[in-house]
């Protein structure tokens, strides 16, 4: 859904996220924050791609200029 | 070796039920409207640690509660919002939420774990706790124990009895005709998703305020949001057999308790864990009792054919599918 079934950014995506996986385990050590906010982060940037994905095709029915 | 005193073994089985069965009416009330809450785990921490750091800063549990019970409405607004106006999938969103809401929890609460707080207080009702035996296991309790017990009642008459509970049944089974009798399908949906996750919320606050007093991870309620959303099927979406499979998980976590001490040398992670599957093996019995065949061999065994007539219950037809007004 993020990669918008784009075989070609799927591995961007997925990079992006096994840094924030990573960088959560530096969080306690570098930042003394809780590992668990690259989840907050995760879920956050999901929900937010889904609710663009939705924009994108009521924009597009509606026959608005849909945000690209 | 542990004694088996059924009035203290019966107690504990109602007062460590009672978040269970208000998450379990809370997810019936929303699935019955036609929408799936899938966060049912993630929300309960929150509205858990919600609760416990308000009645911790304001060392009011009242408030607590009200908080717990907002943060968990707020959680099934997104579900539901996502599901109804944005035409998403309820199962991603609600996946989404679980684990977001569940690193919410534990990031927000961080800095108030193993904090010593308020927590409620019995309340045994005068003269009916003298009642012998029963009196003890109902009525010996706290306020929530005695609301998750009237809840159980409310939810079946207001589903089952009234106008506005035909209607709630009906946008979860027709959506479409329940907008041709001039019901707005998408507000009730909204609205019983918002109810629903007001009771999950209240479930999380029970925990960390009544059944596991206090905050930290691991809080102890991990895992019941799905055990939750398995009792919604177990009682076929009816909310007092809902709610007597939360009785049966209870009791089998209970009986966990008691097994360590009658069986030393299993470990006690074996009898932690054990409610689980159990409760998985049962939905699977239930599950091959759906069976033809099954039903069939149950046509001349008259007691199993009651049993799997009381068992048996319909998945609201229009659950997971969002009202389309075309």
């Amino acid at each position: 859904m993020l990669a918008n079934y784009n075989v070609w950014i799927t591995p961007l995506v997925a990079f992006f996220f096994a840094c924030l996986n990573v960088g959560s385990i530096q969080l306690p050590m570098m930042l003394e924050l809780d590992s668990s906010l690259s989840g907050v982060i995760q879920g956050s940037l999901v929900l937010a791609t889904l609710a663009l994905h939705s924009w994108r095709i009521h924009g597009k029915m509606s026959g608005g200029t849909p945000a690209t | 070796m542990t004694e088996l005193d059924l009035t203290i073994l019966f107690a504990g089985v109602v007062a460590g039920a009672a978040p269970i069965v208000l998450a379990t009416l809370g997810e019936t009330v929303t699935e019955k409207a036609g929408i799936i809450n899938l966060s049912l785990d993630g929300t309960i921490l929150l509205s858990a640690m919600a609760a416990f750091v308000v009645a911790l800063k304001t060392n009011n549990i009242l408030l607590g509660f009200v908080f717990a019970a907002v943060v968990g409405g707020i959680v099934a607004a997104i579900v539901a919002f996502f599901s109804i106006y944005l035409n998403q999938s309820q199962v991603a969103v609600g996946f989404v939420l679980t684990l977001m809401t569940r690193d919410l929890a534990y990031f927000l609460g961080n800095s108030y774990s193993r904090l010593q707080g308020p927590q409620v207080v019995p309340f045994p009702v005068p003269l009916l706790k003298d009642i012998p035996f029963l009196g003890q296991i109902f009525f010996n309790q706290n306020l929530l124990v005695y609301f998750s017990l009237g809840m159980i009642v409310f939810c079946w008459w207001y589903m089952y009895r009234t106008p506005l509970g035909l209607q709630l049944r009906s946008v979860g089974e027709n959506p479409r005709a329940s907008y041709a009798r001039g019901i707005n399908p998408k507000r009730q949906q909204m609205m019983y998703s918002i109810c629903g996750g007001l009771l999950v919320g209240l479930a999380g606050a029970t925990f960390s305020l009544s059944v596991k007093p206090g905050w930290g991870r691991p809080q102890g309620a991990e895992g019941v949001g799905w055990i939750a959303l398995v009792l919604v099927i177990f009682g076929g979406w009816n909310p007092i057999k809902a709610a007597m499979g939360a009785y049966l998980f209870s009791f089998l976590q209970v009986m966990g308790i008691y097994c360590q001490g009658w069986l030393p040398t299993i470990p006690a992670q074996v009898f932690q864990v054990a409610p689980f599957p159990l409760m998985i093996f049962t939905l699977l019995v239930m599950s091959l009792a759906q069976k033809e065949s099954v039903q069939n061999w149950a046509e001349d065994h008259m007691r199993m054919k009651s049993i799997l007539a009381f068992l048996s219950g319909s998945v609201p037809t229009s659950l997971g599918k969002p009202f389309r007004q075309d």
